[in-house]
């Protein structure tokens, strides 16, 4: 079955215009990876060069967002939906 | 390291449609005490045509991880994802696009924080060439706005006052 990526418009031009992808299950960063090897711009985005998620990025597996989960431990099952969403902030 | 960036009051100002300025400021107040956020929707006859709320969910996520979100709704916006991925959506849809991102600075001015730009000069940023609105309230008013825009030529945001024009 696998995992559904979700890309929002925003996004899609680092995907080839896609709006969903489909990878195999795993941790999330089994996930990250596999979305890599197809569209390694998005990811190098996603991750900081230390390969931890980036501060302005968010990743939420069914709607949870994956930082009060495991991070890039997090479990990825069959079936699971991955949305990866920028995060727009500020403040004074 | 980045310092806030002023408007410029010697710059010819911006002028937005009546309606789309008031329907900002309005929601600026209504939100006081804590910061509002928002888009603009245009196309290329009208840059700023659409007003679109969205929740601020600083408050949300500060209650939930004090640590990595030290700051409430008082002190900042954090848009929620799912506002502005529909806005994004129905604009496209209408044949328009994001062409400001809006938020409300509350008992300070209307500059261009750190933060702002922090996260306005991110690589994933989703609206790069969109224009930044900061509406200041101070007691319950709105006492000024200003919008910034990427200046090239001078490595980063430029600023000007915002004045009313036709609707």
């Amino acid at each position: 079955m696998g995992v559904t990526v979700r890309i929002p418009a925003v996004l899609r031009a680092l995907v080839g215009g896609r709006a969903e992808l489909a990878v195999p299950a795993g941790r999330l960063r089994d996930v990250l990876d596999a979305i890599g090897r197809e569209s390694p711009e998005l990811v190098s985005r996603v991750l900081a060069e230390e390969g931890a998620l980036r501060r302005h990025v968010n990743v939420f597996v069914n709607e949870e967002d994956v930082r009060f989960r495991e991070l890039l431990e997090t479990p990825v099952r069959d079936g699971d939906c991955v949305t990866i969403v920028p995060s727009i902030a500020g403040g004074r | 390291m980045r310092r806030r960036i002023e408007f410029d009051p010697d710059l010819a100002p911006a002028v937005l449609p009546n309606s789309v300025l008031n329907e900002i400021l309005a929601h600026a107040r209504e939100a006081d005490p804590e910061e509002c956020c928002g888009l603009i929707t245009g196309d290329a006859d009208t840059r700023h045509r659409h007003v679109i709320r969205c929740r601020n969910d600083m408050t949300l996520w500060h209650q939930r991880d004090p640590e990595t979100y030290p700051r409430d709704g008082k002190q900042g916006f954090y848009m929620n994802e799912q506002d502005y991925l529909r806005a994004d959506d129905d604009a496209t849809a209408r044949g328009e696009q994001i062409t400001c991102v809006y938020h409300s600075h509350v008992e300070c001015g209307a500059y261009f924080s750190e933060m702002d730009q922090d996260f306005a000069l991110q690589e994933l940023f989703p609206f790069p060439d969109a224009d930044h609105l900061v509406v200041a309230v101070i007691g319950g008013s709105v006492v000024e706005q200003a919008l910034y825009r990427r200046d090239p030529g001078a490595d980063g945001f430029v600023g000007r006052a915002v004045v009313p024009g036709q609707p």
